[in-house]
């Protein structure tokens, strides 16, 4: 992942709980994680401020809302997190390929 | 990430140390959608008639091969199909589906359950009345049902023009409530016929009310439900989507052209319409095969299947249509072959194969979708019995194969057998849907 380069070794750190956080996150209809999958596309730190980029496997996922909703609820489970942004893009589009 | 950007759609929380209680459907509350007992009483209502249809297939079985879809049980069949299983499932579809698509909610979730109740009560005073053939039950009915349709479009329609997304999609199921508003003044011509207020054509009559319902609403509003549902399951990326601009005017002229033609006299107007109604539905299967051709995800289950395998009952259906167009003296057994391809195979297989996937979706949303994130949650996949789907789709296309076949040679016993698959067909669907009631 590009957000974990030229990041400090505390940053890393917290950037790789996120990412273990983020590995509960299901995608219900397909039955594998969010990062499996490829969903999530960047992490950023500032702070305790945690900005998740992700998209969907398809644009107006009813599943959207859930899964939005659950990547937050993991990762303010974490005791340095303070608040949690979660950006859905639609590009690049998600396609099988993008499966870890 | 600037094209990213451009296209983000942030979705911030208040600064937070714990997992936010969510609210009951999780995103889906709070973008708009209405309480899950209000879709949820349609689709059941609508497996009730779906049911109801399939047993009262069976009993008029006889009649369909005798071509006699005039006879007053078959159209009380046919209303509980098109009025009681389809109307109702798309009224629920679209309380459910307005707000994710359109991004507006409906006016009112009270005048929603009022509604419901107006639609179940006027198709019962309506299947009644055929069944029966009690004319007041007829004309009750259709008060009921004017009532109803009133009553959704006040509801959302005009909720439209605040949307900000799906405006194809919105012209589509505005596009198809002006077709169902014209049936129904079509119908009430009907009624006031057997009532002996005025003396119209029939079958002309008929022509045009079957039409205006079962293409200008029915199937214009799957389509552009659809356009959203199926490649969203499919997973289908980088379609085309140009046909969409082309097929809802295209039938639209057709409709307006054929109804012209039929209920004015003009005997030329009538295969121009159909021409151009035949041309819409033709782009569309271009479209539906699209969506397939560039999904994602290869294996089909059997919701997808049975979607699939209602293009195909369409493609049927146009033959049928085009067959009767061009037969002189529109004979009885053609016409109900029609009938039972265009409203059995096509719609009906198409709404039940959509219900394989999107009552176990919503059901999923509104046990689990507070708890993702949570270990042992299930996935929507289990919580459907895969058996019981893939022998609906076995049953639902035998069944209606064989009843199309029966009917179209005039052989009772094979349009029963045929009309008895079906049922079976459609009661697996039914105890799939009152498994999910006790999931989670």
């Amino acid at each position: 992942m590009s957000a974990c380069e030229s990041r400090t070794t505390p940053e890393v750190h917290r950037i790789e709980e996120v990412y273990q956080q983020l590995r509960r996150v299901m995608d219900p209809e397909i039955g594998l994680s969010i990062i499996k999958l490829g969903l999530v596309y960047d992490l950023a730190l500032e702070g305790g401020v945690v900005t998740v980029t992700m998209t969907l496997t398809t644009p107006g996922c009813p599943m959207g809302g859930p899964i939005t909703d659950g990547v937050r609820g993991v990762v303010a489970e974490l005791p340095w997190v303070e608040d949690v942004v979660v950006n859905v893009v639609w590009e690049p589009a998600w396609s099988p390929a993008m499966i870890r | 990430m600037a094209d990213r950007d451009r296209q983000a759609v942030t979705t911030a929380a208040p600064p937070l140390r714990r997992p936010a209680p969510a609210a009951p459907g999780g995103g889906m509350a709070s973008e708009g959608t209405p309480p899950f007992v209000l879709p949820g009483e349609h689709f059941a209502a609508g497996l009730a008639w779906l049911a109801l249809g399939a047993v009262g297939l069976v009993a008029v079985a006889p009649l369909l091969a005798a071509g006699a879809f005039t006879a007053p049980p078959v159209v009380a069949v046919a209303h509980c199909f098109t009025l009681g299983w389809l109307t109702t499932s798309i009224f629920g579809a679209l309380y459910q589906l307005f707000p994710v698509v359109l991004g507006v909610s409906a006016r009112s979730v009270r005048a929603g359950h009022l509604t419901f109740i107006l639609l179940e009560a006027g198709t019962a005073s309506l299947v009644a009345g055929f069944w029966w053939f009690r004319p007041a039950l007829l004309a009750a009915g259709w008060l009921l049902l004017f009532a109803a349709v009133g009553g959704l479009a006040w509801n959302i329609l005009p909720q439209r023009r605040r949307a900000k997304r799906g405006q194809v999609i919105g012209l589509y199921i505005a596009g198809a409530h002006l077709g169902l508003g014209l049936a129904m003044l079509v119908a009430a011509a009907r009624i006031g016929n057997v009532l002996g207020w005025w003396t119209v054509n029939p079958i002309r009559l008929l022509a045009t009310h079957v039409h205006l319902a079962a293409l200008g609403f029915a199937t214009l509003t799957a389509i552009g439900v659809g356009s959203r549902l199926v490649p969203m399951f499919l997973l289908a990326h980088g379609h085309a989507d140009w046909p969409l601009r082309w097929i809802g005017p295209l039938v639209g002229a057709g409709l307006v052209i054929f109804g012209g033609g039929e209920l004015g006299g003009v005997p030329v107007l009538v295969p121009a319409g159909a021409a151009a109604m035949i041309a819409g539905m033709v782009l569309y299967l271009y479209q539906a095969w699209l969506y397939y051709q560039h999904r994602v995800r290869r294996k089909l289950d059997p919701g997808l299947a049975l979607a699939a395998a209602a293009h195909g009952f369409l493609l049927l259906t146009l033959a049928a249509g085009v067959a009767l167009a061009l037969v002189p003296g529109m004979p009885p057994r053609l016409a109900a072959l029609y009938g039972v391809l265009g409203i059995l195979g096509w719609l009906t297989l198409f709404v039940a194969g959509i219900y394989q996937k999107i009552l176990p979706f919503l059901t999923w949303l509104h046990r689990f979708g507070p708890r993702v994130g949570q270990p042992g949650l299930p996935t929507v996949a289990d919580l459907v019995v895969p058996r019981w789907g893939w022998a609906s789709l076995g049953l639902f296309t035998t069944g209606t194969l064989v009843l199309a076949a029966g009917v179209g040679v005039g052989q009772t016993g094979a349009t029963r057998a045929g009309a008895a698959l079906f049922a079976a067909g459609a009661a697996f669907l039914v105890a799939q849907g009152v498994r999910l009631r006790t999931v989670g």
